[in-house]
């Protein structure tokens, strides 16, 4: 008698539409932007010549557009390890300094957006708000289509 | 994989909320008598240049070659303290004092080259501060090394790049003062040191600094 295959999660959760495919694009842009932008930041060569904040907003926007061209929205199990492995190389980079974990992606966020009007402290509640909201929508939406 | 994935979400949520919970008290204001409008002023009788800058907290965590730069040049999100006045405007209140610029640097001779000119004592003070501390306590050098600011010059170079550079940790053939303990490169190509800002004596990030230099005795 043959088994079921339990088809293994995918980074894809089937064709999306409208306003929901586009924000959870941008979430996860927003956090490979994170990803790409901590440890470009932390190479002193490369921090003192660019600007590497700027993946964020390049990565917020292509997200969006890659998911609309490939008409297949990101799945909520991509968001999360997303958000893992922007932990994992805070914590690589950085280790435990809880001062670091929050200032350096809230300073890379006020530079990619050009908000320099932004304390550190204002910026790291938005980027704190980004996730935390985020979260929340994303799974409050997921038992909805349940 | 259901447990895996609970695992991510506590993981990813506790990210979330560490993030607002680490966040600093907001700074203070400063009453300082320097202002945006007005950030620099030189004071003949104490042979003294003061600017008003702002801290920039991204460095307290990571490393710099930049102490000082101007707000609006291209450096200006790139060191540990932001400063209101403009780079000519520095030049200029260092030569109205009398000091003499070494305008030894260029970007040819740069890396061996160990920054010239009158030596500067640099201080910095705050609202609430207890004292005015000097400038190698609020950035602290990996080798320990006392700072040796000079007046290195530079005023073609820095109009011509435009970074707002007005006091580098390494030699610089833009900055208008430099530490010449180090000829550039030091930080970001070789390595030899690592400057980063004092979080255990400088105020929060966003808070108002004056930052004064004088002729060191």
């Amino acid at each position: 008698m043959m088994h079921a295959v339990e088809k293994p999660p995918s980074l894809y959760a089937g064709p999306g539409k409208g306003f929901s495919l586009i924000f959870r694009a941008a979430l996860v842009g927003f956090t490979l932007g994170l990803i790409l932008a901590v440890p470009a930041s932390s190479w002193v060569w490369l921090e003192m010549r660019v600007n590497a904040g700027l993946l964020i907003p390049a990565a917020t926007l292509l997200c969006p557009v890659f998911t609309l061209w490939r008409r297949n929205a990101f799945s909520y199990l991509l968001f999360l390890m997303g958000q893992t492995i922007l932990v994992i190389i805070l914590l690589a980079i950085y280790g435990f300094d809880r001062g670091a974990f929050w200032v350096v992606p809230a300073s890379l966020f006020r530079e990619g957006f050009h908000f320099t009007g932004l304390t550190l402290k204002t910026a790291g509640l938005t980027v704190g708000g980004i996730f935390l909201g985020g979260n929340f929508l994303w799974m409050f939406s997921l038992r909805r289509s349940k | 994989m259901k447990k895996i994935m609970i695992l991510f979400v506590i993981l990813s949520l506790s990210f979330s909320v560490v993030i607002p919970g680490a966040a600093p008290a907001d700074p203070g204001s400063a009453k300082i008598a320097l202002t945006k409008e007005k950030p620099i002023t030189v004071d003949m009788k104490e042979k003294s240049v003061s600017v008003l800058a702002q801290v920039n907290g991204k460095y307290f965590y990571q490393a710099t070659r930049h102490g000082v730069v101007f707000s609006g040049g291209s450096n200006g999100e790139k060191s540990v303290f932001r400063s209101y006045a403009t780079h000519q405007d520095f030049y200029d209140a260092l030569m109205k004092l009398g000091l003499k610029a070494g305008n030894n640097m260029t970007k040819e001779n740069a890396e061996k080259t160990f920054v010239q000119g009158d030596l500067l004592e640099v201080t910095v003070a705050w609202e609430g501060a207890p004292k005015e501390y000097a400038l190698d306590e609020v950035i602290t050098d990996s080798n320990k090394k006392p700072f040796q600011i000079r007046f290195g010059g530079n005023l073609k170079n820095a109009l011509q790049f435009k970074t707002g550079c007005l006091l580098c940790l390494d030699s610089c053939p833009v900055g208008i003062t430099s530490n010449a303990n180090y000829t550039m490169g030091a930080v970001e190509k070789r390595s030899e040191v690592i400057f980063k800002g004092n979080d255990k004596i400088l105020p929060p990030d966003g808070s108002l600094v004056v930052i004064n230099v004088r002729a060191k005795k």
